[in-house]
């Protein structure tokens, strides 16, 4: 990879104005210590590809995740959404910046960090049961087999598939496939939850119900919990803190919103709240703002061409007995 | 409108005895005296035809030396944002205190909910660096996270003046909008043992002749920066022949200047100076 | 006073072994010409069915549907209608894909002029760089822009849009109704549209009708969103009464779930009852 010296100028200075890393200093007496943040993210910088089919997904990427905290983090399709979190599970290194779990580089994936798929990748040959207990026995082998299975049980609970547990991925339902993969990932005991739009491919009503579940779970174990979505809903209504990933290329965080309602929360009672309301304007605005700005940028670097409109009226005194529809026959 | 209209709307206040010097019972006299009291950066929200304004206090040897105060222009329209972040909570973050926006609600509604950590976006940089920051060209600047979702279109520059006792009492952030500039110019100068050097500057309706570029240096005895180290206070300079030092313009197209000094315990470690 | 489109007394039976089932009944609608309804309701209700009679692609049982003073039968290029997929044809580009119809709605006009129709739609929803991309390398938002600028470009008299962004992600989604919205502000068309999602509902339409739950579905509440056009969203969002209208939405459809789940009860109480007084 070449970087002319022109462009490291650039990134230099750009390092020097939008972070600005804290040098460290003695802790004034009396004062209680800053929490050490369960996971860091120091200027990251991504891309793929080299020369003119090169491009930069991630930039100056600067986040703290705090333990027990859940972190929602809001984009646009296509805005490296996916690489980010790949990046967080160790699935792929930064091209420069540095990730840190608990002050420690990251260097590949760990049993330490579960993450969980929009797309389950579960065991088709495996039931609910076996899919479950095969991760538990590869992470906890010191333990007794008594206790694994114990463990399978408790989880298999915890998301509601008590019932089917002894079914095979083909024989359930896209919640369910999901709610097997949270218990697979979630029995593994990591320390920290990386969730890619679990719920994404669910229907609206699935994914309502499995996003209060989600909710649940993390209130009783309030793990520390890193959620991609693409739902400013969603997020509210389970997250701590709220970052936007503003539209990519060359994607970067915006500020840190946070989501002071009590918990429990329930998304029926939220529609009453006033601090649900202008965070949700406040949010979806934020983002609809980016989204134009970034819309409006592309379009001023290369303009396509003006098309006049013929004047021509449709042929109505002959339709066509055939539909023209956007349907297949 | 011009930014001279501006100009009887800066004051500052010596602290003597603990208490403001000149006395007095204006509006801004009343807002310094509330800064003083609490350590706090204040605001004072515009009402009825009066501006709003920002009272800064200036800490030396951790005790209250002076205090600056700058008012909005009043004017319809957007003319320009104050804010005063404070930390918050075991994480190292700032949150909006309170602040004045005039018509720009959005962006109101977007700071109000967001927190920055020290580090991270411009109050947090400031924090960070102890220092008065500036961040120019809102809508591209990297490092301005609130911009792009928010009004940015209608925001040009932007300044961080910290307000430092034994630790971050507060963070005065000035914005100023394009169709209404606050002030003409925003210098911060580090202060090194021979004199002062130009970290970073930023204008909008300065005559070319007296800017300055980053890294110009004054010589430690010379104009209104040696005035300002030597009384240790804010400062307004109405001299030409003060604020014009080393600009080849003399100051010519500057009508004052105010100077507010950052102390790091009784070291003075940088002054921010706006040019009206 | 007659509508633009007049939905009168519309219904929709099916025969059944167990005897007629009615989805639909007594719905009545008419809309001015120019105006956006949005019909809401929860899957199931009969909302798909209502705008598939007034497509022409299902048989209506009782009463009748007019579009500018002509009685519909079956379906025509009058009507414009995009599902939620817009089932494009993969190996062909964006403009290919309008042009499909174009030529057949323009037979009259020169190749090149029904080039540029389709070439003109293409760059209003957005893809004016992308008209000789395949079909099948486009996203799922880009490709609903084609769905959407195929239907604009016949010039239907009306727009019938069935959940035409529910696949989309939310964000996604967003971004198409304010690419929908300002090409109807330059082309004023009837519009009927399906959604369930409430916000979408309000910052869409001129009028909201929500439905009742099926079987026998009817008109149930309707809502007339108050906010100026051209609308810009964050002015919509930040109304005073917004939130209070979205809840009005929402407690209407939840009342209704509440009541199918009342009846559901109640049914198989009968059902129980039945049983028990055979055993």
């Amino acid at each position: 990879m070449a970087f002319s010296p022109f462009n490291f100028l650039v990134f230099g200075s750009l390092f020097m104005s939008v972070a600005v890393l804290e040098e460290p200093k003695v802790a004034p007496s009396g004062k209680p210590a800053v929490p050490s943040p369960m996971l860091q993210l120091k200027q990251v910088y991504k891309g793929y590809g080299s020369g003119v089919t090169r491009t930069e997904v991630l930039q100056n990427i600067n986040l703290n995740v705090r333990e027990g905290e859940f972190l929602a983090v809001v984009g646009f399709s296509g805005s490296g959404k996916s690489t980010f979190m790949k990046m967080l599970a160790g699935l792929e290194n930064p091209d420069s910046g540095e990730i840190l779990m608990e002050d420690v580089p990251i260097r590949g994936p760990s049993p330490e960090r579960g993450l969980v798929f929009q797309n389950y990748s579960l065991l088709p040959w495996l039931t609910v049961r076996g899919n479950i207990a095969l991760s538990v026995n590869s992470v906890f082998p010191q333990w007794g087999k008594g206790e694994r299975a114990d463990h399978v049980e408790k989880f298999i609970e915890m998301v509601g598939l008590k019932h089917a547990a002894h079914r095979r991925p083909h024989e359930l339902s896209g919640g369910m496939r999901q709610r097997t993969s949270l218990a697979r990932t979630l029995a593994m005991k990591p320390k920290i939850l990386l969730l890619d739009e679990p719920l994404s491919a669910l229907d609206a009503l699935t994914r309502s119900v499995l996003q209060e579940e989600i909710l649940k779970i993390w209130e009783e174990e309030r793990q520390t919990c890193v959620m991609i979505t693409n739902d400013v809903d969603e997020a509210i209504l389970v997250a701590d803190r709220i970052v936007p990933l503003n539209p990519g290329p060359n994607a970067s965080l915006g500020p840190a919103f946070t989501v002071e309602l009590d918990r429990p929360r329930r998304a029926s009672e939220l529609n009453h709240n006033d601090t649900f309301k202008g965070l949700r304007n406040a949010v979806t605005n934020y983002l609809v703002a980016v989204r134009m700005k970034s819309r409006q940028d592309e379009a001023s670097e290369d303009e396509a061409p003006a098309i006049a409109l013929p004047d021509l009226e449709p042929k109505s005194m002959s339709l066509p007995r055939k539909a023209i529809l956007n349907s297949p026959a | 409108m011009t930014i001279d209209s501006l100009a009887p709307q800066v004051a500052t206040f010596s602290v003597v005895d603990g208490a403001l010097s000149p006395a007095g019972d204006t509006p801004h006299h009343k807002l310094a005296s509330r800064s003083l009291a609490t350590g706090y950066a204040e605001l004072l929200p515009a009402s009825k035809g009066e501006p709003a304004a920002v009272a800064i206090p200036v800490f030396k040897n951790n005790s209250p030396a002076s205090v600056a105060v700058i008012a909005l222009p009043a004017i319809e329209g957007v003319a320009g944002v104050i804010e005063i972040w404070e930390p918050v909570g075991p994480h190292n973050e700032v949150k909006l205190r309170c602040g004045e926006y005039g018509k720009l609600e959005r962006f109101a509604n977007v700071s109000s909910f967001v927190r920055f950590e020290k580090g991270m976006g411009l109050p947090g940089q400031s924090w960070a660096r102890g220092r008065s920051v500036i961040h120019s060209d809102l809508p591209n600047h990297p490092g301005f996270l609130r911009a792009a979702g928010a009004s940015a279109g209608q925001l040009m520059h932007a300044i961080a003046i910290p307000v430092v006792s034994d630790d971050l009492s507060s963070i005065a952030v000035l914005i100023t909008s394009r169709e209404q500039p606050l002030t003409r110019g925003v210098e911060v100068w580090k202060a090194q043992p021979d004199g002062f050097e130009l970290l970073d500057s930023v204008y909008q309706e300065l005559d070319i002749q007296d800017q300055l570029s980053s890294g110009a240096s004054i010589a430690v005895d010379e104009g209104w920066l040696a005035d300002v180290s030597n009384r240790g206070e804010a400062i307004i300079h109405e001299d030409k022949a003060t604020f014009g030092v080393s600009r080849s313009g003399n100051g010519s197209s500057i009508t004052r200047s105010l100077s507010i000094p950052g102390y790091h315990g009784n070291t003075l470690d940088h002054i921010t100076t706006l040019l009206f | 006073m007659a509508g633009y489109v007049e939905m009168y007394r519309l219904g929709k039976t099916y025969d059944t072994p167990k005897g007629p089932a009615v989805i639909v009944e007594d719905f009545n609608l008419n809309m001015t010409k120019g105006e956006y309804v949005c019909l809401l309701g929860h899957s199931g209700c009969g909302k798909s069915t209502v705008l598939s009679m007034v497509a022409g692609l299902n048989p209506i049982t009782e009463g009748g549907v007019v579009v500018a003073n002509h009685e519909i039968e079956g379906p025509g290029p009058d009507r414009g209608v995009v599902f939620q997929s817009p089932c494009l044809m993969p190996w062909m580009t964006a403009l290919e894909n309008v042009m499909l119809g174009v030529d057949q709605v323009y037979p009259h006009g020169t190749k090149s002029e029904r080039r540029d129709i389709a070439a003109y739609y293409l760059t209003l929803v957005g893809l004016g760089k992308n008209l000789d991309k395949k079909a099948s390398a486009l996203s799922q938002g880009m490709q609903q822009r084609v769905g959407i600028a195929r239907a604009f470009a016949l010039k239907p008299k009306m727009l019938l849009l069935d959940e035409p962004f529910g696949m989309l992600d939310s964000l996604t989604r967003m971004e198409l109704q304010e690419v929908l919205l300002e090409i109807l502000t330059k082309n004023k068309i009837t519009t009927l549209m399906i959604t369930h999602d409430v916000d979408e509902a309000l910052f869409m339409s001129d009028r909201v009708v929500i439905m009742t739950n099926g079987p026998r579905a009817r008109v149930g509440k309707i809502i007339i969103p108050p906010f100026e056009r051209p609308r810009v969203r964050a002015d919509v969002l930040d109304h005073p009464d917004y939130y209070d209208y979205r809840a009005e939405m929402i407690d209407f459809l939840e009342e209704q779930d509440h009541k199918k789940m009342k009846e559901n009860a109640a049914k198989l109480e009968a059902k129980k009852d039945q049983e028990a007084a055979t055993v």
